[in-house]
């Protein structure tokens, strides 16, 4: 069992094998073994890695990447954006907790947790308007009309759907 | 911290995280030249544990982010931007790769290594490191790729380059023999 400590000062009590989805934590791991000591994590909050952790704990046991991985692995992982039927309904989260996994799956290197974030939100964005796009991030538009009128011009041939 | 900050509490942790992995990098420092690589190894990962995922955003608003020379967003995207952090980062996976040489671990040594080239390309300790990693694992054109690149970099250091070089196709040497032995017949 390893012991994790998060922003919150809370403790949780996880398989090796589950924490190990965490290249962050598995490298410690084999560097300098195991301890009594919790490894502190003050950049995920305990809401987050509950998370988190019920990620790992349905993966644990897969093949993680390796770190050079070949290149024509890690084209075919990106292109898709297909994402199983577990990780779908795991991933139905509200925006911020969305942003908050993806953040934390990059600080704890968990790279197919990423990927399931990061597609979600490219499925969110898939097929909308800027408009659109502008209003699910609450993103504010700083074009001046010309420039608008302009980069609608320069993309004119990808309108067509 | 005493001092009143614009965000207190964004810029309260932030700072207070940065320093708690000052600390534990020079524990760590210490450790490394006291001998003792794996008590070495243990807090260079805790203090990653610290800075990494600090929010870049925080570290910006308090000066410690450089700033674009440039507002153009094209431009100012690419550029990498390198904050304190990625500095004491880049001196971490440096000291990391030292330890990991000391305990043989090559393949680790290699990757540390170039996690620090990664933040600079120009750190010729990690060069180095990364160089002798690697023939040590048996790839020697791979070393010999990185430390004849640290000749051109830093020709001060020509004479050790060579020397390690020299020692790492000994290695190879060795090793192709004792292959051809094996596998009589097999090109390459």
């Amino acid at each position: 069992m390893v012991l994790l400590v998060t922003s919150d000062n809370e403790q949780f009590n996880a398989d090796k094998d589950v924490v190990e989805r965490s290249v962050l934590i598995k490298n410690m791991l084999e560097d300098v073994g195991e301890s009594d000591q919790p490894i502190p994590l003050p950049n995920v909050s305990s809401s987050v890695m509950k998370k988190v952790l019920e990620y790992c704990e349905h993966h644990r046991g897969e093949p993680l990447p390796s770190a050079d991985a070949d290149q024509s692995q890690d084209e075919t992982r990106k292109r898709t954006t297909d994402i199983s039927e577990w990780d779908q309904k795991f991933i139905t989260v509200d925006q911020e907790m969305l942003f908050e996994i993806i953040l934390a799956a990059n600080y704890l290197d968990i790279k197919s947790l990423l990927d399931v974030g990061c597609k979600t939100v490219a499925n969110m964005i898939k097929g909308k308007t800027p408009e659109e796009i502008r209003k699910l991030f609450n993103i504010v538009n700083d074009f001046t009309p010309e420039e608008e009128a302009q980069i609608k011009k320069e993309n004119e041939w990808a309108e067509d759907r | 911290m005493a001092d009143i900050v614009p965000d207190p509490v964004i810029a309260n942790t932030t700072v207070h995280k940065l320093n708690i992995a000052k600390q534990k990098k020079d524990s760590a420092d210490q450790a490394f030249k006291l001998g003792n690589a794996k008590d070495a190894l243990k807090s260079y990962h805790e203090a990653l544990m610290y800075l990494l995922g600090l929010d870049k955003n925080a570290l910006q608003s308090l000066g410690m982010g450089s700033k674009s020379s440039t507002s153009d967003p094209t431009e100012g995207g690419k550029e990498k931007e390198k904050t304190e952090v990625d500095d004491i980062l880049e001196k971490i996976y440096a000291n990391m790769s030292a330890c990991h040489l000391k305990n043989q671990n090559w393949k680790r040594a290699a990757e540390t290594a170039g996690k620090a080239l990664a933040k600079n390309e120009n750190n010729y300790k990690a060069m180095f490191r990364k160089g002798k990693a690697l023939g040590e694992q048996g790839f020697f054109d791979k070393a010999l790729k990185v430390l004849e690149e640290l000749k051109k970099k830093n020709p001060t250091d020509t004479a050790l380059v060579d020397q390690e070089i020299a020692r790492l196709r000994a290695i190879d040497n060795e090793r192709e023999k004792a292959h051809k032995n094996k596998m009589k017949g097999k090109d390459r």
